[in-house]
C-alpha cells in the first residue's frame, strides 16, 4: 500500500509537471540562457528551511518601477523645454535575521542621444542616508551594488570613523548597508541586520523629451521557493519536477523492454533448441562477460547521447543478459508441460506457442522482479549523469547531483542541493521496492511461508 | 478387413532416440518403437496395453506427429503423413485429437475454458459465430452444463473430472476422426473413471470416431474397445479382439498381464500370483531374438534367444508374435 501511495504521488508529480511546464520550456529554463534567472538568489536554501532555523533567513525582495507595486513611487517633473527631473523611491520592510546574499539594481532607459543620469541614495530605518553612486545609464544595464568595491571602502571608512575601531573581518556591501551600526558590527559573530523600513531614493535627470527610465531593485534573499536554487540561480524545482517523469519513464521502459526482449530470446532459445539455442546461448554468455558499464561509458563518451538514445543503448546491451539464462531455465520446464503438446497437436505454430503458451505461464512470477528492477535503471541514469555522461539538455535528478558535485556543494554546505534529488531517488526506489514485494506476495503466494 | 474402412495404418514404424555416451563415446539408440504395424478401422477403438516404458506413449505421440518417426509409414485416410507438406499436416492435425493423462497439466492454467476451446478453432480459422456454437455444443456433449457457468472459469477452479471433460471437449472440437487417449483416467479418482470412459465411448459412437486408448490397466479396456494390442519393449506382441484376448491370451506376456489383474475375492488371499520374473528389458540394447525371452517361462532354448518370432494369425483376427505358436519352426 505504501508503495502504491509513493508511486501515485510520483506519478501525480509527473502528470502535473508535464501539463504545467512543457519540456521545451523546462530545458530552456534549465540551460539558463539570456539571464532568465537574474532575479533569483544564488545557492539559496529552500524557503521551508525557515521553519526549522532559529534565524529567519531573508526572502528575495524585488521592487520594480515599471510595475505598480506597494512601496514604489516614481515622479517625473518636467522643467525647461525638454528636460525633466525624475524621483523614484523604493521602500521595503526588512524583518529578517540575516543579511541578503546580494543587491543589484537593474535599469532600462529610453533615449536617443543623451542618456539619463541618476544618483542613488540608500536610507536606513534610522534615517541615515548614504549616497551610493552616480549613474549614467545605458539602454539596459545594471548597477551591481554588491560588487561596488569603492562603495564598500567608503562604507567601511564610515564605520571606522563612527566607532573608532577597526572591524575584525571583511565587511561586505550587504552587511554594511543592512547592519546595526554599533559595536556588534565589528565582530562576525555578533553582526546583525537592522530591522525596519529601508528606502532607496533615486534622483535623476532626463535630457530628452521622450526619455524615460525604470529601475528594478533586487535584494536577493537566502531562501528561495520549494527547492532552493543552484550556483546558476536556477530554481532546482524545475529539475526536480522534470526529473520525476523522466526517471519513471526511463526506469519503467528500460525494465519492461529488457524483460520482454529477454523473455522472447529465452523462449525462442528454449523452444527451438539445437542450433538456435546454441547460438543464442553463446551470444548471451559472450555478452555477459563483457563489462556493461565501461562499454556504456565508452559509447556515451564517443557519442553524446540524449536520454532516449541512452535508453536504447542500455536496452541493446542488456537484452543478452543473465535474465536470458534464468528465463530459459524456466522455459525449458514449461516447454515439457502437457498443454504445450496439446497445442502442437491441434496445430499451434511455434510463434503462437512462444507468445501465447510459454511466456504467459511465467508472466505472473516475473512481474514482481520486473517492478523491483525499475530503480536499478533509475539509478543507472543518475549514475551516468553524475559521471557527466547524461543527457546534456534534459533536467534530471542525476544532473542536479552532478552540478552539485562539481560545484563542491557538500564542502560549501549546500546540503539541500544534494539531498533533494537523492531523497527523490530513494523515494522512487522505495516505492518500487515496496510495490514489488507486495506484488510478489500476491503473485507467488507459495513464497509467503518461507 | 475391407480396405475402405481402414482409417489409419502403421507400417514398420520406428522411433529411435539417439544418445551419446560420454564425450567421445559413440552414439547409441534408444529403440522406443521398433517396427510397429497395425490397421485401425473407422469408428473402432483399440486399447494399447503394456507396462511402463514399453513405448505406448511414444507410439501415441508419433501417430499425432509430435515425434518424428525414424522410419516407417503412417497412412491416414489413404494419405502418407510422415514427411508430408505443411498443408497436409495442417489437415491431419484437424483430424486428430489428443486426450492426455494429467488433465490439469493439459490445460493452459492462464486461459479460461472458453479460450481453451477457442484456441484450436482460431488456429484452424473457424469463423467467430461458428466457434461459439461449437463451444456450446462441445461443452454440452461432455456434460459441463449449464455451459455459461464454465465458460469463464480457469482450469484450477474445476475438479479433476471436469478438467478431463474440458480436455475431451477440446480434442473433439475440430470434429476429428481419430482420438488418441493417453491414459485418460489414470490420474482421476476411481469414482469418475468409468464416467469419463463411458463419456468417451458415447462420443465415439455419436461421431463415429476411432480411438487409440493407451493404458496399462487391462481392467478398463473391456468397457471401451473392440481390440486390444499388447506392447512389449517397443513391439506389438499380440493383437486380438477384446473378448478373445481376455478369454484366451496367447503370448506369455499377455498371460502374465492378465494374471496380474487383481480380483477382489476372499478366496484369492493365499494365491501368490505368478508374475514374470525380472525387469523390463533395456531399450538401448534389447535382448536378441524374442525380447521377452529372458523373462519367459516357456522359452525354447536356441530359438527364442536367437531369432525374432514372426507375427502369425493364430485364429481369425488374433495375431501373435511368439515361437510357441509357429508350426514350422
Amino acid at each position: 500500500m505504501a508503495g502504491i501511495a509513493i508511486l501515485l504521488i510520483l506519478v501525480g508529480i509527473s502528470i502535473y509537471t508535464i501539463t504545467t511546464i512543457p519540456y521545451e520550456r523546462a530545458t530552456y529554463l534549465w540551460q539558463a540562457g539570456k539571464g532568465i534567472w537574474l532575479d533569483n538568489p544564488r545557492n539559496a536554501l529552500p524557503s521551508w528551511m525557515n521553519l526549522f532555523l532559529p534565524k529567519k533567513l531573508p526572502e528575495t525582495i524585488i521592487l520594480d518601477t515599471a510595475e505598480k507595486q506597494r512601496g514604489v513611487t516614481k515622479i517625473v517633473v518636467p522643467f525647461g523645454k525638454t528636460m525633466s527631473k525624475v524621483i523614484m523611491e523604493l521602500t521595503f520592510n526588512y524583518e529578517y535575521d540575516d543579511f541578503p546574499s546580494e543587491i543589484n539594481l537593474f535599469y532600462s532607459s529610453k533615449f536617443t542621444s543623451t542618456p539619463p543620469q541618476l544618483t542613488v541614495y540608500w536610507v536606513k530605518p534610522n534615517g541615515e542616508k548614504f549616497k551610493l553612486k552616480d549613474l549614467t545609464l545605458s539602454e539596459k544595464g545594471a548597477y551591481y551594488i554588491s560588487n561596488d568595491e569603492e562603495l564598500a571602502k567608503t562604507l567601511i571608512n564610515h564605520i571606522r570613523e563612527k566607532l573608532g575601531e577597526e572591524p575584525e573581518y571583511g565587511i561586505t556591501t550587504e552587511i554594511a548597508l543592512f547592519a546595526k551600526e554599533d559595536k556588534s558590527i565589528l565582530k562576525k559573530e555578533t553582526v546583525s541586520p537592522l530591522k525596519g523600513k529601508y528606502r532607496m531614493a533615486i534622483e535623476g535627470m532626463l535630457f530628452e523629451k521622450d526619455s524615460d527610465v525604470n529601475v528594478k531593485l533586487v535584494v536577493y534573499g537566502k531562501v528561495y521557493g520549494m527547492a532552493g536554487t543552484d550556483h546558476l540561480r536556477r530554481d532546482l524545482m524545475i529539475a526536480l519536477l522534470w526529473g520525476t517523469p523522466i526517471a519513471l519513464s526511463f526506469g519503467m521502459t528500460a525494465a519492461l523492454s529488457i524483460a520482454v526482449l529477454q523473455m522472447i530470446i529465452a523462449a525462442t532459445s528454449a523452444w527451438f533448441g539445437g542450433r538456435v539455442d546454441f547460438i543464442l546461448q553463446r551470444l548471451t554468455e559472450i555478452n555477459m562477460t563483457l563489462p556493461f558499464l565501461p562499454i556504456l561509458i565508452m559509447i556515451a563518451v564517443f557519442y553524446k547521447l540524449n536520454i532516449w538514445t541512452m535508453l536504447l543503448v542500455i536496452v541493446a546491451l542488456s537484452i543478452f543478459g543473465s535474465g536470458v539464462k534464468t528465463y530459459r531455465a524456466v522455459f525449458l520446464q514449461v516447454k515439457e508441460f502437457p498443454y504445450i503438446d496439446a497445442a502442437r497437436s491441434y496445430g499451434a505454430s511455434s510463434l503462437r506457442i512462444i507468445f501465447l503458451y510459454i511466456i504467459p505461464k511465467i508472466l505472473p512470477t516475473i512481474i514482481p522482479s520486473l517492478v523491483l528492477s525499475v530503480p536499478d535503471f533509475v539509478f543507472l541514469e543518475a549514475a551516468l549523469a553524475i559521471l557527466g555522461l547524461g543527457d546534456p539538455v534534459a533536467p534530471t535528478w542525476g544532473k542536479i547531483i552532478d552540478d552539485a558535485f562539481s560545484a563542491g556543494a557538500l564542502y560549501k554546505g549546500y546540503f539541500y542541493w544534494v539531498l533533494e534529488p537523492s531523497f527523490l531517488l530513494i523515494l522512487t526506489a522505495l516505492g518500487f521496492a515496496l510495490l514489488g514485494l507486495s506484488l510478489d506476495k500476491i503473485f507467488n503466494p507459495r513464497l509467503k511461508e518461507v | 478387413m475391407a480396405e475402405d474402412r481402414i482409417l489409419l495404418s502403421l507400417r514398420d514404424l520406428k522411433k529411435w532416440y539417439s544418445i551419446r555416451k560420454g564425450i567421445f563415446g559413440k552414439t547409441v539408440y534408444v529403440k522406443a518403437l521398433d517396427g510397429v504395424s497395425f490397421d485401425l478401422r473407422r469408428g473402432e477403438a483399440i486399447s494399447l496395453v503394456g507396462e511402463s516404458g514399453c513405448g505406448k506413449t511414444t507410439l501415441g505421440r508419433t501417430i499425432l506427429g509430435l515425434e518424428e518417426p525414424t522410419s516407417g509409414k503412417i497412412i491416414f485416410d489413404g494419405r502418407e503423413i510422415v514427411n508430408s507438406d505443411k498443408k497436409l499436416m495442417r489437415w491431419y492435425r484437424r483430424q486428430t485429437g489428443f486426450v492426455q493423462q494429467d488433465p490439469f497439466g493439459a490445460l493452459p492454467p492462464f486461459m479460461t475454458v472458453k479460450r481453451i476451446l477457442e484456441e484450436p478453432m482460431i488456429i484452424n480459422k473457424v469463423d467467430k459465430r461458428e466457434r461459439r456454437e461449437r463451444i456450446y455444443k462441445a461443452l454440452t456433449e461432455v456434460r459441463l452444463t449449464p455451459v455459461e457457468d464454465f465458460l469463464n472459469k480457469y482450469p484450477h477452479m474445476l475438479s479433476g473430472g471436469q478438467q478431463q471433460r474440458v480436455v475431451i471437449a477440446r480434442a473433439m472440437i475440430l470434429n476429428p476422426k481419430l482420438i488418441i487417449a493417453d491414459e485418460p483416467v489414470s490420474m482421476l479418482d476411481a469414482s469418475v473413471r468409468i464416467e469419463i470412459l463411458t463419456l468417451l465411448k458415447k462420443l465415439q459412437k455419436l461421431h463415429d470416431i476411432s480411438i487409440i486408448y493407451i493404458t496399462h490397466d487391462l481392467s478398463t479396456t473391456r468397457y471401451f474397445s473392440e481390440w486390444i494390442f499388447v506392447m512389449y519393449a517397443g513391439k506389438i506382441v499380440e493383437k486380438a479382439p477384446v473378448k478373445e484376448l481376455l478369454k484366451n491370451p496367447l503370448h506369455p506376456y499377455s498371460k502374465a498381464l492378465l494374471a496380474a489383474i487383481p480380483d477382489p475375492d476372499a478366496r484369492n488371499r493365499f494365491i501368490i500370483r505368478e508374475l514374470p520374473p525380472g525387469e523390463p528389458p533395456s531399450l538401448i540394447d534389447p535382448p536378441k531374438g524374442c525380447r521377452f525371452h529372458p523373462r519367459c517361462v516357456h522359452k525354447i532354448k536356441g530359438l527364442c534367444d536367437e531369432k525374432e518370432p514372426p507375427e502369425i494369425e493364430y485364429e481369425k483376427d488374433h495375431f501373435v508374435s511368439c515361437w510357441l505358436y509357429v508350426q514350422e519352426r
